[in-house]
């Protein structure tokens, strides 16, 4: 579980204090799959550099695992729980080959040689890329560098993923590829994933999804009860899917059409829906 | 105007590790031009951009400008660096000097301008580009994410080239941030800039700001025409890793429907006036 209580950070620039957050509370359970919102400084990826103590509160107190993230003594433990991906795939490739990169991590802690062989092919088979695993990462697609990069972290058996807008830099296709993986982590591993993005299209994919807007969270519901809030969403610098944008549009325009769909289906069975009350 | 015929590029030429980035690709580039490339990672879509920017050693095949053929790329490309303005990825990451002003000041200094040109230059980039007049004395690296993106182009676009082309300009952006950036873009095309090229994977920021695209496919240009020709070819686009705005998506469903909707819908407004126009015609 994740816990954030009365958490506040601060830096200073021009020797004057810029609050971040301030007394932030938020309680995620494991398993879930929370996606971040917000425009660029409303504070979440400074919240999410304070779940693996990459970060640390000026005051109040993080708690990942059981883990306080200010207990230094703990924080290899902390560590090996919450991993994180960030952007750029290119930062976080450290070796020349795949399955050495997704070793590191391991090679670091000193786990026998069996134990990693088994936990680097069970990880890059979880993200698709065992048929990869002797290739050379620089001539891998944006794409499969991130899900390399994810299994680097799988490796490590970690109960929490943080990702911070992983897709950023891919194709629609990376992006696909990247977003499926990190379902199937959440789906079939149970692995709790806190997933950072500026695509709302993503967002419609988790469970929950936390908005904030100058260090605050101002929503925090299902995907379901946040997007078709239209209105709201644009006053937050927010974008919601088209497929949503589209059926809310039509309703403006005074048609009887049932509003709500996130996804593409839902908008075309509301609109055929609509369209067959005409006839 | 920029021609590239039958243009093929190869990195490590000569050595194992050759690797074939453009082939026979061949492109006009028409004065007034807003051009969006799209294409899968290691599509050769920044090979294309910097050879158009007389960036690289000479490529097979050849290169004119304004109608003039040159026997060697070399002649060429000096041609293209003076015309040519390249943003590349996260330009923020370049940006080195104690001031925002200096920072869009370096290339219109390189230039050879005068101070009161250079002055100009740089006042009127960083307005184009919504940086206030009160940043200019500020150093960069207090900026917000957002405002350093801005500034980095500025710099580019303060030696007010011909062509200016951006590569993945919006990556990171929040949404109110990229709206800003492409509408940026489209108050710079024609007006200070003759000729935009925008790289983009975002097949919205594409459908919503550009004309015509061409698509990159493993080295080869394979199509190059009106947006909405390139968006009503789905399939060919999901096979080449791309894909289509997700409204086409949504349009090509309510198609299959039986709803009487053209392919050629590629924005929610065009979408939302089509159906209400069936809804309301009762038909």
């Amino acid at each position: 579980m994740i816990k954030a209580e009365n958490l506040s950070f601060s830096y200073e620039a021009d020797g004057a204090e810029v609050k971040v957050f301030e007394n932030l509370n938020i309680e995620i359970e494991d398993g879930e799959f929370v996606a971040v919102l917000g425009h660029n400084g409303s504070g979440k990826s400074t919240f999410a550099k304070h779940l693996n103590a990459i970060l640390l509160p000026k005051s109040g107190r993080v708690t990942v695992c059981g883990i306080d993230t200010a207990d230094e003594s703990r924080l290899l433990e902390l560590r090996k729980n919450v991993g994180m991906v960030f952007q750029n795939p290119d930062n976080q490739i450290v070796a020349t080959v795949v399955e050495e990169d997704v070793a590191f991590g391991l090679e670091n802690l000193g786990v026998p040689r069996d134990e990693m062989r088994r936990r680097v092919d069970e990880a890059l088979k979880t993200v698709r890329m065992y048929d990869y695993r002797k290739h050379a990462p620089h001539l891998l697609s944006g794409g499969q560098k991130q899900r390399v990069a994810i299994a680097g972290i799988l490796a490590m058996e970690p109960r929490c993923i943080v990702l911070d807008e992983p897709t950023a830099m891919l194709d629609p296709i990376g992006r696909d590829e990247v977003m499926e993986t990190i379902r199937r982590l959440n789906r079939e591993k149970g692995i709790t994933i806190v997933l950072i993005t500026h695509y709302m299209d993503e967002a419609v994919k988790a469970g929950r999804c936390v908005v904030m807007d100058k260090g605050r969270i101002v929503m925090d519901d299902s995907p379901a009860n946040i997007f078709p809030k239209v209105e709201e969403m644009r006053a937050l610098g927010l974008d919601v899917p088209q497929a949503t944008e589209l059926v809310w549009e039509l309703k403006r325009r005074g048609l009887d059409v049932e509003t709500g769909a996130l996804r593409s289906a839902g908008a075309i069975e509301a609109i055929v829906k609509m369209c067959g009350k005409i006839k | 105007m920029i021609e590239l015929k039958n243009v093929t590029y190869t990195y490590n030429k000569n050595e194992p590790s050759a690797r074939v980035a453009l082939n026979g690709v061949s492109l006009t580039l028409d004065d007034g031009d807003f051009l969006g490339l799209i294409g899968h990672t290691g599509s050769g879509k920044s090979t294309l951009t910097q050879i158009v920017a007389g960036l690289l050693p000479p490529p097979e095949g050849s290169v004119s400008v304004d109608g003039r053929d040159y026997a060697d790329y070399k002649t060429a490309a000096r041609e293209l660096r003076k015309k040519v303005g390249l943003v590349f990825q996260y330009p923020e990451h370049q940006l080195f000097e104690e001031t925002v002003y200096r920072d869009i000041a370096f290339g219109p200094k390189n230039q050879k301008l005068t101070e009161d040109e250079i002055d100009g230059r740089v006042r009127e980039a960083a307005r184009r580009v919504n940086i206030g007049g009160d940043l200019l004395d500020k150093s960069p690296f207090d900026l917000s994410g957002g405002q350093k993106r801005r500034v980095a182009i500025a710099g580019v676009v303060a030696m007010k080239p011909e062509v200016l082309i951006l590569d993945e300009p919006t990556a990171g952006l929040d949404p109110e941030g990229r709206d800003e950036l492409l509408s940026m873009l489209e108050e710079l095309h024609g007006d200070w800039c003759k000729t935009v090229i925008l790289v983009s994977h975002s097949m919205e920021d594409i459908a919503r700001t550009v004309k015509t695209a061409a698509v990159m496919n493993n080295g080869r240009l394979v199509m190059n025409g009106p947006v909405e020709d390139i968006f009503s070819r789905g399939d060919e686009l999901r096979s080449m890793g791309l894909n289509t705005p997700q409204i086409s998506r949504i349009v090509d469903g309510l198609i299959a429907a039986g709803l009487p909707l053209s392919r050629r819908i590629f924005t929610v407004g065009a979408a939302a006036d089509e159906i209400e126009k069936i809804v309301r015609g009762g038909r």
